[in-house]
């Protein structure tokens, strides 16, 4: 072995990854969130990097699925609701007069908990949205669907029941459906509302397998009840608790060496 | 036991990982495998130039133990290993341990080459000369066995390495013995001759590291922890693995 | 004991009974108005009784025996001092000549039991005054009397056969032709009353339309005069002279016999054809004798009618309001009345439903719909009178709720989730709606749906405020353009029922008739709920595991 080589070997360092690096897909400043009186989101800052999968974690009620829905404004169906801050994606202000809200859920899809195809064919499924945008070319269709399926690691399992209703499927064939129905649109952003709390343990890692070839195309993030979860398939890990955001760092990082004592506390089942 | 068992989870990032952990280990193993060769040579051949060179891959194995404890426990935080995952984190924290003592231990080997160097006097006179050179041969082919049975997760060569190290074990207590005799008879000096005492003893604990191994490798392979039995148990038990 | 009490097995068995209680009374129910109902159609055997009055007259009585009945009268003798008399209700025909259909005869009366039927007894049923009883006696056609039991019999029936020909060509001449043709001279009229309205009227004008009508009276002569020919065919078929109770004899012309057969010469399978062909008459034949006798057959077209109509005015607007309420309005004050409006909306008699169909409907809105498009036709009315469009948005109106209160039941049970999904993919609020909650929603419409048509169609009294008559002279659907009329008034089935049971002179006679009615009712609700149930059920198999 010559010196060269010895040293080169001495100097090689496994970084870990680093907020200060990344692209920024969307960015929050100063939000708040009011549920009627009760504040449910205080002064959240962070971004969320471009192409990596972003967790949130925290027990139950600390406000990481509300502030998920905050980036699609899901929140907006509910009436009661008030929002203060400034959140963008991509330079674009997610919460002006003038944004679209239908056309910004095309730019950042969501999943939710419970596996919810419609009740069509698993092709109809998959290329509802499309429909929606008025695209009816069957061979764009087709393309699509392909693709969406295939993204989501469903196309070798459906491709001869594609007229099949979406509902014969099983819960983790149907939640990868939904996530092939939310990519069908190529949004920017994927938003995933705790995507297997409702499925076995094979279809979940089966899930978090494709979540983590899905961050090559799209920006995830992911809200978590299982922070086991969240340290397999995320880049960053955002722990919440009572609405404000604790601590926001890489995944290694916080799982192996949290900086906050309410983190350690929480991530070794201390509470929560 | 198969090595593609660790390839073949839903999870591609947990199946990276682990090879990853997996060509750490081999690719430690091999740093010590080299530093043991270069010692052979050096005290064979008093040559200086490759007994520095140890003393360099030294730090090089040390930063090795260092990442695969990192790696060790990313998995471990990140991605819940269980049964012989689990069981090959907790030996790759083991071996990479080992290693790095027995990296430390043919250290001293070569610090004994440098200082005969130094003080200008030919290795072959030391009394234990021979001793040391079969140990660390001994030593050295016991790590390639270890290795070998790793790499391939077979342990049809595992018990010679346990019968090697008793051997050697034996082999020390002559040549201490012979250089006691030397600290009555010879004019060396005397903390020549401790040096010689050092790195004996210092190879022979590279032997008990190669065991130590060869231990926690069954454990991966088989589940069952071998250590500390008595040495009839423990070959009737190795004969029963093959 | 006590243990039986501690398990609470005496709410199962409590439970338990109320259901079977429920259930017998259904079926018992049914079993009733079937019975009753049906042996209408079977033919009863005609009986020979002599009667002797206290004056010590005797009289034959000849008739069907329909109900009897038990009179209890004070005997110092009897047992319990009273002694049981059965009493028997005869169907006796004949109206013409004893001015009554039914007799009551007490069985002290009765000389010589009543088990005798009637050998080759002929009961002819005729287009007027109701069936005869008697023996043929003679038949008599261009003059030449057959008096040969036999040959007279078989004479007969070729004359009546040739007689009911004749009179459906009738028919086919007078409604189908002469109908389609009154309806374009009708046209002509008002077209002429609208040109000269609106001051168009010239002499071009007149001698088209005039060039016109005299062509569709050319064609109303020629069809009328074939009608006339027709008719004069009938008076040739000779006339039956029939031999009747009380030694009488009584002669009917041919032309005027719907049937006529020999109930006590039946076989087994000759009273079985004789059944099905009763049914098929009823079920359509258009009525007879204020609607005592024949069929039914507008009444059912009627109510099918107005039940189809009422579903397609009552599903959108009960659908849109119940979208409106679940999915859009804020919950508030507002709301709750208006739910609360609704629902007391389902308690309020369907009288005044009538009356606000009758003074809204057809007074206000049917008044102005005559004076902006139908002026013309003025001062008779076109809308502006009780007709099909006011009886089905009435009974819409009545429905409402429950089709209100299902969908909403229906749009509450959609997932949330389901509403998202839709959403996030970036659709609209109406195009979630309309897309995914809609579809899923439909077997609870459906359930409202068929709770409407139950309620609807069963329903009689602010019907007969808003379009349903004893007697329509047109069926609201036929083959002229535009085939459903709805400004025309139609027949019902339930109004057929009160209409028969309790308006027509002949009380008894029609009793049966009543029954068979109803049971008609109960067929057509039930068939129309079968439908409505099998689509949902379909619908429901679609999204069953949804539910889960």
């Amino acid at each position: 072995m010559s010196e060269q080589n010895i040293s080169v070997a001495l100097d090689r360092d496994h970084r870990s990854l680093s907020l200060a690096d990344e692209k920024v897909a969307m960015e929050v400043k100063d939000w708040n969130l009011y549920y009627g009186t009760k504040q449910a989101l205080k002064d959240i800052n962070m971004v969320v990097p471009e192409h990596r999968v972003t967790a949130f974690i925290g027990p139950s009620g600390c406000g990481k699925s509300t502030l998920l829905r905050c980036f699609n404004r899901m929140n907006d169906l509910i009436d009661i609701v008030n929002v203060e801050g400034e959140m963008t994606l991509h330079g674009d202000d997610v919460y002006a007069k003038e944004m679209n809200v239908a056309s910004l859920r095309r730019r950042v899809g969501m999943v939710f908990q419970k596996p919810n195809p419609f009740p069509k064919t698993i092709y109809e499924n998959v290329a509802y949205g499309l429909r929606l945008q008025g695209i009816n070319d069957k061979s764009v269709l087709d393309e699509t669907v392909e693709w969406a399926l295939k993204g989501a690691g469903l196309w070798e399992e459906v491709k001869d029941r594609l007229n099949e209703n979406a509902l014969g499927m099983s819960g983790g064939q149907q939640q990868r459906l939904c996530i092939a129905r939310a990519i069908a649109i190529k949004p920017e952003v994927l938003l995933l509302d705790e995507p297997t709390s409702a499925l076995d343990p094979i279809s979940t890692l089966a899930i978090e397998e494709l979540i983590f070839e899905l961050k090559k195309e799209f920006t995830i993030l992911i809200v978590t009840h299982n922070m086991q979860q969240a340290a397999r398939v995320s880049d960053y890990t955002a722990f919440m608790y009572m609405g404000e955001l604790i601590e926001y760092t890489d995944t290694d990082s916080l799982f192996t060496n949290p900086k906050m004592k309410r983190t350690e506390d929480y991530i070794t089942g201390r509470y929560g | 036991m198969e090595r593609t068992e660790f390839k073949s989870h839903i999870s591609e990032q947990l199946n990276r990982n682990l090879e990853e952990l997996f060509n750490q280990v081999l690719e430690m193993g091999g740093l010590v495998e080299r530093q043991l060769e270069n010692a052979v040579i050096a005290v064979e051949n008093a040559d200086v130039a490759l007994a520095k060179e140890v003393l360099q891959i030294d730090k090089v194995i040390n930063k090795e133990e260092m990442e695969i404890d990192r790696l060790c426990a990313r998995v471990l935080a990140r991605q819940q290993p269980t049964a012989s995952d689990l069981r090959l984190i907790i030996i790759a924290i083991r071996i990479a341990v080992d290693l790095e003592r027995m990296g430390d231990e043919v250290v001293k080997t070569a610090k004994l080459v440098i200082k005969m160097a130094d003080e200008n006097i030919d290795c072959k006179q030391l009394p234990g000369f021979n001793a040391l050179l079969e140990i660390t041969s001994c030593a050295n082919t016991m790590l390639k066995k270890v290795l070998n049975a790793f790499a391939r997760l077979e342990l049809s060569e595992v018990i010679s390495v346990v019968d090697d190290e008793e051997r050697m074990d034996e082999r020390l207590a002559h040549a201490i013995k012979e250089v006691t005799q030397g600290f009555n008879d010879s004019d060396l000096p005397a903390e020549c001759l401790l040096e010689m005492v050092f790195a004996l003893r210092a190879s022979e604990r590279v032997t008990d590291h190669a065991a130590n191994i060869a231990e926690s490798i069954v454990y991966l392979v088989d589940g069952r922890d071998v250590r500390n039995m008595d040495t009839a148990k423990l070959s009737e038990f190795l004969s029963t693995i093959e | 004991m006590r243990e039986w009490f501690k398990k609470g097995e005496h709410w199962i068995w409590f439970s338990a009974s109320t259901v079977s209680i429920s259930v017998v009374l259904v079926f018992g129910l049914l079993a009733m108005i079937s019975y009753k109902g049906l042996i209408h159609f079977w033919p009863h055997d005609v009986y020979h009784v002599e009667v002797q009055h206290e004056n010590g007259d005797r009289e034959v009585v000849i008739g069907e025996l329909h109900d009897s009945k038990v009179k209890e009268i004070d005997d110092v003798a009897a047992p319990h001092g009273k002694r049981e008399i059965p009493q028997y209700l005869f169907k006796v025909g004949n109206r013409d000549v004893y001015g009554i259909d039914f007799r009551w005869v007490s069985s002290a009366d009765i000389v010589g039991g009543i088990d005798t039927l009637e050998k080759d007894i002929v009961v002819v049923e005729r287009y007027e005054y109701g069936n005869v009883y008697g023996h043929i006696k003679s038949v008599t056609i261009d003059g030449k009397t057959v008096s040969d039991p036999q040959e007279s019999l078989a004479l007969l029936s070729k004359q009546v056969k040739k007689g009911t020909e004749l009179h459906s060509e009738i028919k086919y001449i007078e409604k189908i032709e002469i109908g389609a043709i009154n309806y374009k001279i009708e046209g002509l009229r008002l077209e002429e009353k609208k040109l000269r309205a609106n001051g168009d009227f010239n002499d071009e004008e007149a001698a088209r339309l005039n060039a016109e009508r005299a062509e569709y009276q050319k064609d109303f002569d020629k069809h009328h005069q074939a009608a006339q020919d027709l008719y004069k065919q009938t008076d040739t078929l000779g006339s039956v002279e029939l031999a009747i109770a009380g030694n009488k004899t009584l002669t009917v012309p041919v032309k005027k016999i719907v049937h006529f057969w020999q109930p006590n010469n039946f076989s087994l399978m000759e009273r079985v054809g004789f059944f099905f062909n009763s049914v098929g008459n009823f079920l359509l034949d258009d009525p007879r004798e204020a609607n005592t006798e024949g069929g039914v057959f507008p009444a059912i077209i009627g109510t099918v009618t107005m039940v189809m109509l009422m579903a397609v005015f009552v599903t959108p607007m009960g659908v849109i309001a119940a979208i409106y309420m679940s999915e859009y309005a804020k919950e508030g004050i507002v709301l709750r009345m208006v739910r609360i409006s609704i629902n007391n909306l389902a308690g309020v008699p369907s009288i005044v439903f009538g009356i606000f169909g009758l003074g809204f409907f057809v007074y206000i809105m049917g008044s102005s719909i005559d004076e902006l498009f139908y002026s013309y036709a003025l001062p008779s009315p076109t809308f502006g009178s009780p007709g099909l469009l006011w009886a089905s948005l009435t009974m819409a109106l009545l429905t409402l709720p429950v089709v209100i209160v299902s969908t909403q039941e229906g749009l509450s049970r959609i997932p949330r989730a389901l509403r998202e999904g839709g959403l996030a993919l970036g659709a609209t609020k109406s195009e979630t709606i309309m897309r995914i909650i809609l579809p899923m929603t439909m077997p609870a419409i459906m359930t409202g749906l068929i709770l409407a048509i139950a309620r609807a169609a069963g329903e009689v009294a602010p019907l007969m405020l808003v379009g349903v008559v004893k007697l329509a002279p047109e069926l609201p659907l036929d083959m002229v353009a535009p085939f459903v009329h709805l400004d025309r008034k139609f027949m019902h089935l339930g109004f057929h029922i009160y209409d028969v049971g309790f308006q027509s002179p002949n009380v008894e006679a029609s009793q049966p008739l009543v029954y068979a009615t109803s049971l008609l009712l109960v067929l057509i609700i039930l068939g129309l709920n079968l439908g409505a149930i099998m689509i949902r059920n379909k619908l429901r198999e679609k999204y069953k595991s949804l539910d889960n």
